[in-house]
C-alpha cells in the first residue's frame, strides 16, 4: 500500500466521519455480542470445571448408588476391608440469601488424601464442625460476599425449609472453585437433607486394577464404580447444547453485523468510486486498489474488534449472571466468582471481528479493484450496470434459497449444516430484495407524485435511480430486522409450545408434593400414609402418584419418573410416537417397558421398539421403549415408567407427589381447604398447588431461562438499529450533491427535508415488509434445525402479530431518524458548498 | 479523404522516424440498448515524438474514446495500437496500468484532482506510484508547482482553488513523472476564455520545452490552432484539417 492513496482514503473518512463511526460501531457491536456470550459461556463452564477440580481433588473413582443413594454401612465395610483412601460424601443444594450453593457433607478425618482446601482452617474449627451440629464453613471470598463473619448464625434453606446454621470457620483460599460450596460435617449434611444413614457417594483413590476388581466383587447390586473424571465430563456435557444454542444466537447477531459491515464498506467504496477511478487513472493497479481497501477494512476491523472486546467484557458481566441462572435451573448448580477472560477469548474475539470484516470487505474490495477508470468517473455507468444485473438476482437468489432448503433437511444431528442452510437462505433472500425495491419504487412513483407532488415523485424515483445504493441499504436493513423477527418468533413459539404442553400435562385439579425437587442430596418424600389419606377425602375422585428422581447412568444423568397412574394419567401426555395412549399404559402396567421423552429419543437416536439400558438397584437392565412423549421439563431426558416396575428394580418406596382430580361438583376452593385441613395434621410440610399455579410458575421459569435469549435479541436489535441508521444515513449523505442541485433549482428546505425523509421511510417500509417473510423463514430454521438439534425439543411455530409489528416499527423508526438528520442538514447548509465539493 | 490518405499525404509525418503512437485500422463499437454504434471505424494514424495533435469533432464523435484507447483504459474491437513500438491492444490489464503509470500524463476537463490530497500531494501522486524516492519527489513537486506558478499553494486542498488553478495543478501532475505522452481531454472546456488561454499557453510551453508529445481533445479553435496537426473525427473516420 502506497502512502498518498492511503492518505487520500483516510482523509476521505475524516470528511465523512459518520460512515466511519457506524462501520466501527457495526464491527464493535457484533464482536461485543459474541465475546459477551463467549465470556458468559466459558465463565460458567470454567466455574463448573474449577468447582469439580476443587471438590473432586485427587479422587480417581466414585461409588454411586441408585435414587436412594448408598447405605453408610458400605463405607464402614470398605474401611474395614482395607480401602483406606475412601471418603463419604453427602451433598445437596441449599439457598443462602437467595443464592444457590452446594452443601458438601464430608468426613474431615478421611479428607486428607483427597482435598487440600476443602476442609481447611484451624483445628479448633474442624473440631467444632464435627462436634457441634448445624455448623458450616465457607470460603473466605464467599463469606465476605455474603457479609458473614465467624460464629455468626444465619439461615440456609433446604427445599422450602429454612435452617439456622453457624459459621464456625472461614477457609482462607484463593481457589475460585470453592466459592459455590458450603462445607459441613457429614452428620450435619445428613441432618439437613434428612438422609440419615445414607450417603450420596463414596470418593476413592484407586490406582491398580487388582484393587478395583476386588472392590467390584464386594459391591452390593445397584452400586456402581465409576471414574470420577468421566462422571464430571458427562455432567458438563449436559449443558453443551445450551451453550451451543447461545453461541448460535450470538453468531446470528454477528451474521447481521457482517451484512452491516459489508453494507458499510460497499457504501464506502461506491461513494469513493470517483476517487478510486482517479487513482486507477493515475496508474494504480487493480491489486493495489484491492490491497488498499482490504488494509482499510483490516484497520477498521481491528479498531472495531478492540472496542467490541471492551464492550463484550462489560456485557459479558451482565450476561454471565443470566447464563449461570439458566444453567442452574436446567442442569446443575454453578457459581461464577470470576470471569473467564483468558487470551483465548480475546484472540477469538479479535480474529472473529477481523475475519468477518475482511470477508465482508472482499466483495467491496473486488468491486473497487474492478472499477474501470472510465466508468468510475461516470456514475450513470454504475447504475446502468446494476440495473442490468437486477433481473439476474432473482434466479440467483432463488437458487441459493433452494440450496438452503435442501441443506435444512440434511440428515444427522450436526448443527453446522443448519447454520450453513440459514446463511444460504439469508443470502438468497438478500438477492431478491434490490429487484423488489426497484419494482416498488417504480410502482409508487405515480401515487406518491399525486400525494406529495414533485418531492413525492422524486423520492420514489431516487430509490430506483440510485438502486446500487438504495438496494444495498434496503437489503442490510431487511436482514437486520429479520434477525430480530426470527428470534422473536422462535422464543414466542417455544413459549407457546411449553404453554400448550403444560396445558396437556396438567390434567389434574390439585397437586400435593413434598417440598423441593428430588435431586442432588434432596430426596423429598410425602408421609407414607398420605396417598391413602388423600384418596379417602370425599372431595377427591381419583389420584395418581409420582416419584421423580435423577438417575446417573454411565452416559450421563437423566430423570426417572415413576407413576402409579389414575384413569386420567394417559391423557396427560403428548405422544409423538407409539400406539394409542390406552394401549401404551396397558403395556406400561403389565410389561417391562418405558416411555421416553423427545430429547432423550433425539440424543440417543432411539424410538418405539428400541431398547434402553438403565442402571437399577439390581444391576443394569434393558427396557423396551413403547412411546416417545413431548417433554420440556428435563433437558437431559426423562424416562417414565410404571410404579410397579420401579418398585421391582429400585429400592425407593417413597412417593414425592400426588396428582388428584376432584369429585364432580366439588369446587377448587373446597378441595383446597379439605387438603389444607389434612396438611396441618402432618408432621412434615407439604405443598398444595392448583394446576393454574404450577402453569404460572413453570412459565416464570421458562421466561427466566429465556431471559438470556431476550437480552441477545435486544442486542441484535441494537446492531440492527445501528446498521439501519448507518445504511440510510450514508445513502442520504452521499446524495448531498443531488440534493444541493435540487435546492439550487428552487426546492425549499422543507420540500427537500420532506423528500429525504419520505425516501428513507419508503426504504424502511420496503425493508421492514421484506424482513417479515425472511424473519419467519429464519425462525423456522432456528426452531426446526438449530433448536431441535441443540436440545431435541420440537415445537409449533407461532406467529405473534406483535413480533413482525415490532420489526416494522424498528425499520420505520430507524429510517425516520436516518432520514431526518440528512434532511435537517441539507436544509441548513448552503447548496453551493456541496456543488463545489464534487 | 480516408484514413490512409492522412498517413500518406501528411508532410509532417516522416516516412521512417519511429512513431510514438501508431494506430492501425483501429475500430471501436458501443452497444446502446439494442443497437450498436460504430464510434471509430478503421482509424489509422501515427503521432511522432514532440508533436502536438489536436482532435476535434462534434460531441459524441469518438474523440474521448480515441484518447481512452491511446492511454489503455479501453481496448479496441479491431486493429492495432502501438506505443513506442509496443502493442498496447495485446497487453493485459496490469501491464496497461503500468504503461499508463509510467508513460502517460492525463489532463481532464473537470480536473479530477483528488479532493482529499493537497496540491503538492496530488502532484506527488504519480511520482510516488512510480517509486520515486521521497527527496527527489519533493524536489520535482516543488519544481513543477513553480513551473505552473502555484508554489505558494502547495498545502492547499483542491476545493480552495479556482478552476484555472486546479487545471494548472492537473498540468503539473500530468507532467510530474515526465511521461513521453500527454493526453488532455478538453483541458479548457471548464474554464473561461482568458484562463483557458493561460492554461494552454502554459501547457504548450512546458510540452515544447520538455519535448513531450501532446494529444488533446478540444472544441476550441483557439486551442486547436496551437497544435502541429489538427485531426477531425467525422463518422468514426479521422480526417486531417490542417496544420498550425
Amino acid at each position: 500500500m502506497t502512502g498518498l492513496p492511503a492518505r487520500a482514503l483516510v482523509r476521505d473518512h475524516r470528511r465523512h466521519p459518520w460512515n466511519l463511526v457506524f462501520a466501527v460501531l457495526g464491527v464493535a457491536l457484533g464482536v461485543a455480542i459474541v465475546v459477551a456470550v463467549e465470556i458468559a459461556n466459558s465463565s460458567a463452564s470454567r466455574a463448573f470445571e474449577l468447582s469439580m477440580e476443587t471438590i473432586t481433588g485427587r479422587t480417581t473413582h466414585q461409588l454411586i448408588g441408585g435414587p436412594g443413594g448408598l447405605d453408610e454401612g458400605l463405607y464402614t465395610r470398605l474401611r474395614r476391608e482395607g480401602f483406606r483412601d475412601s471418603a463419604p460424601v453427602v451433598e445437596g443444594h441449599v439457598r443462602i440469601q437467595g443464592e444457590t450453593f452446594t452443601l458438601l457433607g464430608l468426613e474431615p478425618f478421611a479428607e486428607r488424601p483427597f482435598r487440600d482446601h476443602a476442609v481447611g482452617g484451624r483445628d479448633g474449627r474442624i473440631n467444632r464442625l464435627i462436634t457441634e451440629p448445624g455448623t458450616v464453613m465457607l470460603a473466605a471470598p464467599t463469606a465476605a460476599r455474603l457479609g458473614l463473619a465467624e460464629d455468626e448464625t444465619f439461615f440456609l434453606t433446604v427445599g422450602t425449609t429454612p435452617h439456622a446454621v453457624t459459621l464456625v470457620g472461614i477457609v482462607s483460599t484463593d481457589e475460585p472453585g470453592l466459592g459455590g460450596y458450603v462445607l459441613a460435617d457429614i452428620a450435619t449434611a445428613q441432618d439437613l437433607f434428612r438422609r440419615h444413614g445414607r450417603l450420596d457417594r463414596i470418593d476413592l483413590i484407586l490406582t491398580d486394577e487388582r484393587q478395583m476388581a476386588r472392590l467390584r466383587e464386594m459391591l452390593p447390586p445397584g452400586v456402581r464404580l465409576e471414574a470420577a473424571e468421566a462422571r464430571t465430563r458427562a455432567t458438563a456435557e449436559l449443558s453443551r447444547a445450551f451453550h451451543v444454542n447461545l453461541l448460535a444466537m450470538s453468531l446470528l447477531a454477528l451474521l447481521v453485523g457482517a451484512f452491516l459491515i459489508y453494507n458499510t464498506l460497499t457504501f464506502a467504496v461506491l461513494r469513493r468510486r470517483h476517487l478510486l477511478g482517479n487513482l486507477r487513472m493515475q496508474g494504480m493497479t487493480r491489486a493495489s486498489v484491492f490491497g488498499l481497501i482490504i488494509a482499510e477494512a483490516a484497520l477498521l476491523g481491528l479498531v472495531g474488534s478492540l472496542l467490541g472486546l471492551a464492550a463484550g467484557v462489560v456485557i459479558g458481566q451482565g450476561l454471565v449472571q443470566l447464563v449461570t441462572r439458566t444453567v442452574t435451573d436446567l442442569y446443575f448448580v454453578v457459581t461464577v466468582t470470576q470471569l473467564a477472560l483468558g487470551p483465548a477469548v480475546i484472540l477469538k474475539g479479535l480474529l472473529l471481528g477481523l475475519g468477518v470484516t475482511l470477508i465482508a470487505a472482499l466483495g467491496p474490495a473486488w468491486e473497487a479493484a474492478g472499477v474501470s477508470p472510465r466508468e468510475a468517473l461516470r456514475r450513470s455507468g454504475l447504475e446502468h450496470r446494476v440495473r442490468r444485473v437486477l433481473p439476474w438476482l432473482v434466479p440467483a437468489g432463488g437458487l441459493l434459497m433452494l440450496a438452503g432448503f435442501m441443506l435444512v433437511d440434511w440428515p444427522g444431528q450436526g448443527l453446522l449444516p443448519g447454520f450453513f442452510a440459514l446463511f444460504l437462505l439469508i443470502l438468497g433472500y438478500a438477492c431478491l430484495i434490490p429487484p423488489l425495491v426497484w419494482l416498488m419504487a417504480r410502482l409508487l412513483s405515480g401515487p406518491l407524485g399525486l400525494g406529495f407532488g414533485v418531492p413525492g415523485r422524486l423520492a420514489a424515483r431516487g430509490i430506483g435511480a440510485g438502486i446500487s445504493r438504495s438496494g444495498l441499504a434496503a437489503t442490510a436493513l431487511a436482514i437486520a430486522v429479520s434477525a430480530t423477527v426470527g428470534v422473536g418468533i422462535m422464543v414466542d413459539s417455544f413459549r407457546s409450545s411449553v404453554g400448550l404442553w403444560l396445558g396437556q400435562t396438567l390434567q389434574s385439579d390439585l397437586y400435593v408434593s413434598a417440598p423441593g425437587r428430588s435431586g442432588l442430596g434432596v430426596n423429598p418424600v410425602l408421609p407414607d400414609d398420605l396417598p391413602a389419606r388423600v384418596a379417602s377425602l370425599p372431595s377427591v375422585a381419583e389420584l395418581s402418584t409420582a416419584r421423580r428422581v435423577p438417575l446417573y447412568t454411565p452416559r450421563g444423568p437423566l430423570e426417572l419418573m415413576a407413576i402409579d397412574p389414575s384413569v386420567q394419567t394417559p391423557d396427560g401426555y403428548v405422544y409423538l410416537e407409539g400406539a394409542s395412549p390406552a394401549r401404551i399404559w396397558q403395556r406400561l402396567a403389565a410389561e417391562e417397558v418405558i416411555l421416553i421423552s423427545e430429547p432423550l429419543a433425539w440424543r440417543k437416536g432411539i424410538g418405539v421398539g428400541d431398547s434402553l439400558a438403565l442402571p437399577t438397584d439390581r444391576g443394569e437392565r434393558t427396557f423396551e421403549v413403547v412411546g416417545v412423549v413431548q417433554d420440556y421439563s428435563a433437558a437431559q431426558g426423562m424416562v417414565t415408567l410404571h410404579r410397579t416396575l420401579y418398585d421391582r428394580y429400585w429400592d425407593d418406596p417413597g412417593v414425592a407427589a400426588l396428582r388428584l382430580s376432584l369429585a364432580p361438583g366439588v369446587s377448587l376452593e373446597s378441595g383446597l381447604s379439605q387438603l389444607r385441613a389434612l396438611a396441618v395434621t402432618l408432621d412434615e410440610p407439604v405443598l398444595i398447588t392448583a394446576a393454574g399455579e404450577i402453569h404460572a410458575q413453570s412459565m416464570a421459569i421458562f421466561d427466566r431461562t429465556f431471559a438470556v435469549t431476550h437480552v441477545l435479541r435486544l442486542l441484535t436489535v441494537g446492531v440492527a438499529f445501528i446498521g439501519i441508521l448507518s445504511a440510510l444515513m450514508a445513502l442520504q449523505l452521499e446524495r448531498a450533491r443531488e440534493h444541493a442541485v435540487l435546492r439550487a433549482t428552487g426546492m425549499t428546505p422543507w420540500q427537500l427535508g420532506g423528500m429525504v425523509t419520505l425516501q428513507s421511510l419508503l426504504l424502511g417500509l420496503a425493508a421492514g415488509l421484506a424482513a417479515i417473510p425472511l424473519g419467519i423463514l429464519m425462525s423456522d430454521v432456528l426452531i426446526q434445525v438449530i433448536n431441535q438439534r441443540s436440545f431435541g425439543w420440537s415445537m409449533i411455530r407461532t406467529l405473534p402479530p406483535a413480533v413482525p409489528g415490532e420489526g416494522l416499527l424498528l425499520a420505520l423508526t430507524a429510517s425516520l431518524l436516518a432520514g431526518a438528520y440528512p434532511g435537517y442538514r441539507m436544509a441548513r447548509v448552503r447548496p453551493a458548498e456541496h456543488l463545489r465539493e464534487a | 479523404m480516408d484514413n490512409r490518405q492522412i498517413q500518406n499525404t501528411d508532410p509532417q509525418i516522416p516516412a521512417h522516424p519511429p512513431a510514438l503512437v501508431q494506430l492501425e485500422a483501429v475500430s471501436k463499437r458501443f452497444r446502446e440498448g439494442g443497437t450498436e454504434r460504430v464510434v471509430l471505424d478503421r482509424v489509422t494514424a501515427r503521432i511522432n515524438p514532440g508533436e502536438i495533435v489536436a482532435l476535434v469533432g462534434r460531441s459524441g464523435s469518438g474523440k474521448s474514446t480515441l484518447l481512452n484507447l491511446i492511454c489503455g483504459i479501453e481496448a479496441p474491437d479491431a486493429g492495432r495500437i502501438l506505443v513506442e513500438g509496443r502493442r498496447l491492444d495485446t497487453l493485459n490489464e496490469r501491464s496497461r496500468t503500468l504503461y499508463r503509470r509510467r508513460g502517460v500524463g492525463f489532463i481532464y476537463q473537470f480536473f479530477n484532482l483528488i479532493p482529499t490530497l493537497t496540491v503538492a500531494e496530488n502532484v506527488a501522486l504519480p511520482l510516488e506510484l512510480n517509486g520515486v524516492p521521497a527527496r527527489e519527489r519533493r524536489r520535482r513537486v516543488a519544481a513543477r508547482l513553480a513551473a505552473v506558478g502555484l508554489a505558494d499553494r502547495a498545502d492547499a486542498f483542491p476545493d480552495r482553488l479556482s478552476g484555472g488553478e486546479q487545471q494548472r495543478v492537473a498540468v503539473a501532475r500530468a507532467l510530474a513523472h515526465e511521461p513521453p505522452l500527454l493526453l488532455a481531454d478538453e483541458p479548457t472546456g471548464n474554464l473561461d476564455a482568458e484562463t483557458g488561454a493561460q492554461v494552454m499557453a502554459l501547457l504548450q510551453r512546458l510540452v515544447r520545452h520538455q519535448g513531450r508529445t501532446l494529444v488533446l481533445v478540444t472544441h476550441s479553435p483557439e486551442v486547436a490552432v496551437m497544435a502541429d496537426h489538427v485531426w477531425e473525427l467525422v463518422d468514426g473516420r479521422l480526417q486531417a484539417r490542417g496544420e498550425a
